[in-house]
């Protein structure tokens, strides 16, 4: 008996129970697709934050004062940072062996008013023309050349044309008014406010806090947001990404735990390892509901066995060998494991669409900025193996099983 | 009828063991059974005339004791072998038909080539030709469950000739038709052997049918009780 014989048999017997054959398939599909579309959102998400770090040159290394403890909710204001950035600390740091610069910034929330409207921003501080040595991957949607203009601000492209808007927020060449409230050693609330020029719009990065930043020059910062020469933290280039931590090391031999140190690369591995955690997670869902389908491939070809006990009899009675029953069984499960297989890779991939289509974040981002499902053939492949494979261990036991029965008892002559 | 030995037992026993009891279905039978015979084996129930007819068709294997088919100790061979011996040398008719009813009685008369393997066209022709031999080619699309008994023992008659098998073991197969039909099926078995050279055995409890086939072999308690030939 061929294959092809035997496949057309096993079709059969599939298609006699057809609502129990359905059912097994679906529990195939439901785990295929599980797998499928986990899969395809955190090699996505994986590339996609590889893409958002790859516009981080990878010798940067973030400077910040340490986060204090104690204090807070409960117990008291919390102390003030050990450590003060000042230009002191700067050329501190920019003269240790390995550094080839230290670019020290202001950051604080400021709000921008443009054609009697407002919006709110973050604002980056820092020597404007060392931004390609800091994010070598960011690009202007208008205005090429960056100044070290004290009169100069370089606004995020969602500053400029906010979504939903048909009217821009500001245009090249126009000027913005940029304020910044703060309360001073007196407790008096005092607002500065600056008439900047735009020079520069940069195009969207998909990352939300770079997408809502404005840059301006970091004297006007200072000035801007009472900041009085203290720096929020300091973007130290390596000579080269592998003398990264060499440079931690000298910062924290001269600082201690004082000031907070974080890489480009320590914020992938983060991430990367983040994201790892909850994919192992998702991914066990996804196989145990692959296994809960390979359970139910079990069930129904025992079942079948049992009800075709007679017929697998008669089989045997006129010439079919153990591993012609055995394969007739087999291929029954490898049928619903294929059909499971099948059915389940497209659905998984077009959840996945959905999924990644209802996340806010990714519904806002313009499409070239957006955590896309990624489906490479290798993962189909694998899933694909995946399920067959386990359908087909699934469908051993019954068939051997069935593929073991006595004739005589198969045909109840006994 | 042709002299030569087809079927040979010698020494046959069966014994089954159920937990205490150790039953001897079968105590040393011996007989031989030539080429284009129509044997008939008869006894009560509980005789051992099942149990013979599992062991001479190959579905048992015996205690002690040993079957020649053709000269060859069947049971000597292994599961494999046994499936093939019973795949080209033997065909089955059982009492109740025993048809597969999900599929055709097309492709129920073409299983047995299916498993050994013949090539469709052939295997479709030449279960055509037997339908027809049997006057069921016009049921050959049709479901066994949607034909009359005595139909579906034809059918069951013609998947039993599919291969050309030297012997055909039939175990009661009037058991489930009126007289009538059953008259028309022993009949048939007969005709198999007398135009066809086929050797035929049946187990039956009617002395009429035994009457028409060349021997009957009573047995009784396991053992040939006596032979009674016919012509």
């Amino acid at each position: 008996m061929d294959i092809i014989k035997i496949t057309q048999l096993a079709f059969d017997a599939l298609r006699e129970r057809k609502i129990r054959s359905i059912l097994t398939i679906l529990m195939v599909t439901t785990g295929t697709s599980l797998l499928i579309a986990v899969n395809g959102l955190t090699t996505g998400f994986l590339a996609f934050a590889d893409r958002q770090f790859s516009m981080l040159a990878p010798n940067v290394i973030f400077v910040s004062p340490a986060p204090t403890e104690g204090g807070g909710l409960g117990g008291g204001p919390p102390p003030a940072p050990k450590i003060v950035l000042t230009s002191v600390v700067v050329d501190r740091i920019k003269n240790l062996p390995a550094v080839s610069d230290a670019i020290p910034n202001y950051t604080g929330a400021v709000a921008i008013e443009s054609r009697g409207k407002v919006q709110n921003a973050r604002v980056f501080a820092q020597d404007a023309t060392k931004i390609y040595s800091i994010a070598p991957g960011i690009e202007f949607y208008e205005g090429s050349i960056i100044s070290n203009n004290q009169s100069s601000i370089i606004i995020s492209e969602r500053i400029a044309r906010p979504p939903g808007e048909t009217v821009p927020f500001a245009t090249l060449g126009q000027t913005v008014v940029v304020k910044y409230s703060y309360v001073d050693e007196d407790g008096e609330r005092k607002t500065n406010s600056r008439t900047l020029v735009v020079r520069g719009i940069f195009k969207l990065t998909g990352n939300p806090t770079i997408d809502g930043a404005a840059i301006i020059h970091p004297d006007v910062a200072n000035m801007l947001m009472n900041k009085k020469s203290r720096y929020d933290g300091i973007v130290v280039l390596a000579r080269n990404s592998d003398l990264v931590e060499d440079v931690e090391d000298g910062i924290k031999r001269l600082y201690g735990n004082d000031v907070g140190i974080t890489s480009s690369k320590v914020i992938l591995t983060t991430i990367r390892q983040f994201i790892g955690g909850i994919t192992t997670f998702l991914f066990s869902i996804a196989v145990i509901s692959l296994v809960v389908g390979a359970i139910g491939i079990i069930t129904t070809l025992y079942t079948s066995v049992l009800e075709r006990t007679r017929e697998i009899g008669i089989l045997k009675a006129i010439g079919a060998q153990n591993r012609h029953i055995l394969l007739l069984f087999l291929m029954e499960a490898l049928i619903i494991g294929s059909i499971g297989a099948v059915v389940g890779i497209p659905l998984g991939m077009a959840g996945g669409d959905l999924l990644s289509n209802l996340a806010p974040g990714n519904r806002e981002a313009p499409p070239d900025a957006r955590s896309r499902p990624l489906y490479t053939a290798e993962d189909i492949a694998r899933v694909c193996a995946l399920s067959i494979g386990l359908s087909a261990v699934s469908g051993l036991y019954p068939s051997f099983r069935a593929s073991r029965l006595d004739p005589i008892v198969a045909l109840g002559r006994l | 009828m042709d002299s030569g030995v087809v079927l040979r037992t010698e020494n046959l026993s069966k014994v089954y063991n159920g937990g205490y009891v150790r039953v001897a279905a079968l105590k040393n039978v011996n007989l031989a059974i030539g080429r284009g015979e129509f044997v008939t084996i008869i006894g009560p129930s509980g005789s051992g005339k099942s149990t013979l007819l599992n062991l001479l068709g190959a579905l048992d294997r015996p205690t002690s004791g040993k079957v020649y088919i053709d000269g060859i100790d069947i049971y000597s061979y292994g599961d494999r072998e046994l499936a093939i011996i019973r795949n080209r040398k033997i065909g089955f008719i059982f009492q109740a038909f025993n048809l597969i009813n999900r599929t055709t009685v097309l492709r129920n008369v073409e299983m047995p080539a299916i498993i050994a393997g013949v090539q469709k066209d052939v295997r479709a022709a030449k279960a055509m030709q037997l339908l027809k031999m049997l006057g069921i080619d016009d049921k050959a699309a049709f479901k066994p469950i949607s034909l009359s008994g005595g139909q579906q023992q034809r059918v069951a008659i013609a998947r039993a000739l599919i291969n050309d098998p030297a012997i055909i073991l039939a175990d009661e197969p009037t058991g489930n038709l009126d007289s009538r039909t059953g008259l028309e099926v022993v009949e048939l078995l007969n005709t198999l052997c007398s135009k066809y050279n086929k050797t035929v055995i049946m187990v039956t409890h009617n002395l009429e049918h035994a009457s028409i086939s060349t021997r009957s072999i009573y047995i009784r308690d396991g053992m040939i009780e006596k032979e009674v030939v016919y012509q």
